[in-house]
């Protein structure tokens, strides 16, 4: 690549002449390099996303012939009022709030580890990256296939300790804990990388002044790695939060949003609205309803990080 | 006692490994098992009466399973094909030219990035559908020809290569084009081999799009294929339902086993700005 720095010369045209031309030059080529990438950004996000937004506010559905009206909030006071919206709502916010914080923790705790041997940390990295490859149907089926209340080995296992257990994605009680288990089982290993490279940015000298400190363990995690892992923390929270509100898959599979409807989430309801009774209006609205929680949590996140590291002795970096 | 202490974590990270692989596991054994050994919870890797030929066999038999493989192949790629074409060019122009309205689009993008599919599901189906266009290839993959994500990191990449060397090929008359591609692409592929990995597996894996507007059985990918597989068997011949999860997991893990480096520097690059 360095072959090309000596050909530099070439006889060069009067200087304002040349600048025009190369910046309409210029012009026209950053239009070219950026045409497909705007062409496809508003078929199929701006679009889709004027469409929704008017959508919510009218009438519109598919299944019933009637003429598209103007609603105003019909939609989102409706959605509101009904016990089903809440409860979705809920658990939507236990995905974002108990089982991304779970992996966050138990992705630390893995990290530390790994990072703490000095032999196989790419052996054990990789097997246990080996759930985010799996597809959330394949992870379904075999986790079906696992808790099965009568033959799987998780519950044959529990019987012969003298326990009574239950059968989970079945039952009403542990429904909701065994579709949170099953996703910190599968997205902890992402947190884990992006901590493990957190990690192992943090220079050996640091460590080495801590010890020269007289800093023991606990005061070295709470005082060194914590703040020095704390942006990598942000990114692997905000990344996990966004994805939280997706989880669709593993609940389709494993309880199908029951027992009733106590398992399904913003995104499920959604699906059912829209798809399987194609109430566009309802469902539009419950997007704009997520979008909007979307967005005001993540800002809030990134601004409660943004304050306290602004607070902190000038930010840990 | 040194030795015990170097020893703890290997034997912790060895017994978390042992559970968080389990379930997999379990898929994979019940896959080479009879139906009679159903109710056998050891977890010997060896079976009584080794059925893995029956089960592939007849996964193979009730679904065609080569074919969805086949329409998975060709969405994942078809995918991944435009999603360069369109990201690279996109992201080479806002790291490095210098235009109105570049910071704004770059905030768009991270807007983007935000947005969940399932937001979007509602209005792109009714354009399909309006189009004639749903139970096609291309309506599995149309929604996802612009990735933002791609932008966002082939950005982030190709911020740090040396200004120098693309003024200097300018001045020896490459077109930006010629730059974008045979320079400063060819300078991040690691972020190309961690991008397609990343897309290869998310749009492999994906259920919910192609689940929303194919219902030709003929035209589905692995995991609604899957699906179509569940209901015909009702849950009653896990052995077969399992060989075919073994099945489509298999090119994945392939996939993942070769790119490990380059998937993990991926996921760490999103993170290290």
């Amino acid at each position: 690549m360095t072959d090309i720095a000596p050909t530099l010369t070439i006889s060069r045209p009067p200087a304002g002449e040349r600048a025009k031309r190369e910046k309409a030059a210029e012009r026209r080529s950053t239009m070219i390099l950026l045409a497909p990438a705007l062409v496809f950004l508003t078929l199929m996000s701006i679009w889709p996303f004027a469409y929704l937004l008017y959508a919510s506010f009218t009438s519109y559905q598919l299944a019933i012939p009637i003429p598209i009206e103007w609603v105003g909030l019909d939609n989102f006071t409706k959605l509101m009022g009904g016990a089903r919206f809440w409860s979705s709502l809920g658990i939507t916010a236990i995905f974002a709030l108990v089982a991304v914080p779970l992996q966050i923790l138990a992705g630390l705790g893995l990290a530390m580890l790994i990072n703490s041997i000095s032999r196989g940390r790419e052996i054990y990295a990789s097997l246990f990256l080996i759930p985010m490859m799996l597809a959330p149907i394949i992870v379904g089926f075999s986790w079906n296939l696992f808790l099965n209340p009568i033959y799987g080995p998780l519950n044959a296992l529990l019987r012969s300790l003298g326990f009574q257990p239950p059968a989970w994605a079945q039952s009403p009680e542990w429904a909701l804990p065994t579709l949170v288990a099953v996703d910190v089982w599968q997205w902890t290993p992402l947190v884990m990388i992006i901590l493990l490279a957190g990690l192992r940015s943090i220079p050996p000298r640091v460590f080495e002044a801590a010890k020269v400190d007289g800093s023991n363990r606990v005061q070295t995690f709470f005082n060194i790695i914590l703040p020095m892992l704390a942006p990598y923390m942000v990114v692997a929270f905000v990344l996990r939060f966004i994805d939280s509100f997706k989880v669709f898959d593993i609940i389709y599979i494993l309880t199908r949003g029951g027992p009733g409807t106590s398992t399904q989430n913003l995104a499920y309801y959604t699906y059912d609205v829209g798809f399987s009774r194609f109430q566009f209006g309802s469902a539009g609205a419950l997007s704009i309803i997520q979008l909007v929680l979307l967005v005001v949590g993540t800002t809030v996140i990134l601004s409660a990080v943004r304050r306290r590291s602004a607070a902190g002795e000038g930010g840990s970096r | 006692m040194s030795r015990l202490r170097s020893f703890l974590p290997h034997l912790v990270l060895a017994a978390g490994a042992f559970v968080v692989l389990l379930p997999f596991y379990w898929m994979f054994l019940t896959s080479i098992r009879s139906p009679a050994e159903i109710f056998d919870v050891s977890l010997w890797p060896i079976p009584k009466d080794f059925s893995a030929g029956e089960n592939f066999e007849r996964a193979a038999r009730q679904v065609p399973m080569a074919r969805f493989m086949l329409n998975g192949a060709i969405v994942c790629f078809g995918i991944l094909a435009v999603q360069i074409l369109t990201a690279v060019p996109a992201a080479y122009a806002l790291a490095k030219l210098k235009f109105p309205g570049r910071k704004l689009l770059l905030t768009l993008v991270i807007a983007a990035l935000c947005v969940p599919m399932q937001a979007l599901a509602l209005p792109l189906f009714v354009g399909l559908a309006r189009a004639e266009l749903l139970n096609t290839y291309f309506a599995m993959m149309a929604p996802f020809f612009l990735s933002v994500f791609a932008i966002f990191l082939f950005h982030q990449s190709f911020r740090s290569y040396p200004d120098e060397i693309i003024e200097a090929a300018r001045m020896d008359g490459f077109s930006e084009m010629e730059i974008c591609w045979g320079l400063v692409l060819r300078g991040s592929l690691p972020s190309l081999a961690a991008f397609s990995v990343f897309s290869l597996v998310a749009h492999w894996n994906d259920l919910y799009w192609p689940m929303i507007v194919v219902t030709d059985i003929n035209l589905a990918p692995p995991p609604l294929g899957m699906l179509f597989f569940a209901d015909v068997e009702s849950g009653a011949n896990y052995g077969a339902l399992m060989a075919g999860a073994a099945l489509i997991t298999a090119p994945m893990l392939v996939c993942f086993l070769l790119a490990r480096r380059h998937f993990i520097a991926g996921i760490t690059m999103t993170g290290v700005k």
